[in-house]
């Protein structure tokens, strides 16, 4: 790779970052300004929460059954195989549960918004709301944003529990445990600093797959190749996102001296 | 040359006036040093070869683009002084129809038309919006469709549909970018005879950008024709048919 193609690809990193950054700033302005599309709001609430239960029910219920069932054999092993519901609960709940609900989250989401607002951009329609005096932003992009922050954590906390179900039943297969002794064990060894950390950085989740989701389709070019790039760029760059704010999160509440 | 062709308007006010506009994108310069006045209830047509930045000028115009240079006044506000409240205030003083119609795909019929409706006036009552929509859609002869999805819609219905909610809000000024594009003969002039009821019903005036010169002929009180990004020539459609000079007699020509 050559100095200057590396030069102008940092340029053009600098710059991207810069656009996102300004434009998720626009949120904080526009989004908070009187005479909000609450209705509209509440249409993202559901279709962006209530619609993506289903998937992320099913993901957590999966992703809880096989933690156990990967993680029983190692146990035996060194004997402490009393400790697998204490062990999946912390795993759950601290990392797994917001992450993964994040990742499909940004997979069905993300993408979905991507696709839909660049759509709207390559088809003029973000322009014709412009110039009847409708403020797109405010419509398409701060009610998405808001609504992919408020659910991400209530789905989250969601899967966490359906998660727990999943591995109880995975406890279950190699042994009879009850119900209440397993979960006794799983909130037995949670206190309030595994939950509280797991479900604020689930906020900042949802709020970057929101803005990443929206800022690709917002700025969508190119007719329907730019809409596919859109949609696709929308999952890529908040996956990536996703794990760098569980990083800087881990980082922080490390230094908090939560774990 | 052709400056006979104003004199019916040229006692109105003024509602656009574009005063040394240039736009360019990256090294191709798009617009230069563009100049053009459009008077109250004067239709205006801007004639121009594909790429020669039409399209560009309204969207310069409605503040979706934003001029390199030079400054653009919309029923007498400088539009480069507004913030955005005032613009989209300003807006809602507007019409555009979309080549592309840009009807709302996930909306029906009903929905498009109430949608800048209640944005623009809060306490307006179900009863009052229930009459605005159809009076707009038996403006352009389309009742029934109010239930229908844009995708339903023929290119003609959804090219009335797009008028309709371009109307809606009843604008003085209403922009038109290709009216007719794509359209068979017979819709073509249907739409053209819209554009004029338009004009009759609502006193609007209008920028209309085509190079149908049949919809030119029928709609148009003044043409401009836009040469490398510059007012080449305006006049009458009667006045440029009988031009000498080459680049427009070109125009016409190709259109017989």
């Amino acid at each position: 790779m050559s100095m200057q193609s590396l030069i102008n690809g940092s340029k053009q990193f600098f710059n991207e970052t810069g656009n996102i950054v300004k434009f998720s700033n626009r949120f904080f302005v526009v989004g908070t300004k009187p005479g909000s599309e609450f209705k509209e709001l509440l249409v993202q609430c559901y279709l962006i929460g209530y619609k993506s239960l289903p998937l992320v029910g099913l993901t957590g219920f999966i992703m809880g059954l096989v933690l156990t069932m990967q993680l029983r054999p190692s146990l035996v092993i060194y004997g402490v195989e009393s400790q697998l519901p204490a062990m999946v609960g912390i795993a759950i709940v601290r990392e797994i549960g917001p992450v993964i609900t994040a990742l499909i989250f940004a997979g069905k989401i993300g993408s979905s918004i991507g696709a839909e607002l660049g759509s709207m951009r390559v088809t003029e329609q973000i322009d014709a709301m412009e110039v009847s005096g409708i403020n797109p932003y405010k419509y398409l992009v701060a009610t998405r944003i808001l609504s992919t922050t408020l659910m991400l954590p209530i789905l989250s906390i969601l899967a966490d529990a359906i998660s727990l179900f999943g591995a109880y039943i995975g406890v279950n297969i190699n042994s009879v445990t009850s119900f209440s002794l397993f979960f006794t064990q799983v909130f037995q060894n949670l206190d309030f600093y595994d939950i509280l950390p797991a479900v604020i950085k689930t906020f900042f989740f949802g709020f970057a797959i929101g803005v990443i989701g929206c800022y690709e389709g917002f700025n969508s070019k190119k007719g329907t190749k730019g809409v596919g790039r859109a949609a696709n760029s929308a999952v890529v760059l908040s996956s990536v996102l996703v794990f760098v704010i569980d990083l800087l999160a881990v980082q922080l509440t490390d230094l908090m001296g939560f774990n | 040359m052709f400056e006979k062709s104003a004199d019916k308007y040229k006692d109105r006010p003024r509602v656009i006036v574009v005063e040394h506009l240039s736009k360019q994108f990256g090294d191709h310069v798009v617009l230069d040093d563009f100049n053009l006045s459009v008077f109250k209830e004067e239709n205006v047509v801007v004639l121009g070869k594909s790429g020669s930045g039409k399209s560009v000028l309204v969207k310069c115009i409605v503040s979706l683009l934003k001029p390199d240079l030079g400054s653009i006044f919309v029923l007498g506000e400088d539009i480069s002084t507004l913030n955005d409240e005032e613009l989209d205030a300003l807006r809602m003083k507007l019409g555009f129809l979309f080549q592309s119609n840009a009807l709302y795909d996930s909306m029906t019929v009903r929905e498009n038309l109430e949608f800048p409706l209640l944005r623009y006036d809060k306490s307006l009552q179900k009863s009052e919006i229930d009459a605005r929509i159809s009076e707009a859609l038996a403006n352009v002869g389309l009742e029934h469709t109010l239930n229908m999805m844009p995708a339903e819609l023929s290119g003609g219905m959804a090219k009335r549909i797009a008028l309709a909610r371009a109307m809606i809000l009843k604008p003085e000024i209403v922009f038109y970018d290709e009216p007719t594009a794509g359209l068979d003969p017979v819709t073509a002039r249907e739409i053209d005879a819209l554009i004029l009821k338009m004009k009759r019903k609502y006193h609007t005036s209008s920028i209309i950008i085509s190079h149908d010169m049949e919809c030119v002929k029928h709609t148009s009180d003044r043409v401009i024709l836009l040469l490398e990004g510059k007012c080449y020539t305006q006049g009458t459609y009667q006045e440029l048919e009988q031009s000498t000079d080459e680049k427009v007699k070109q125009f016409f020509e190709s259109e017989m």
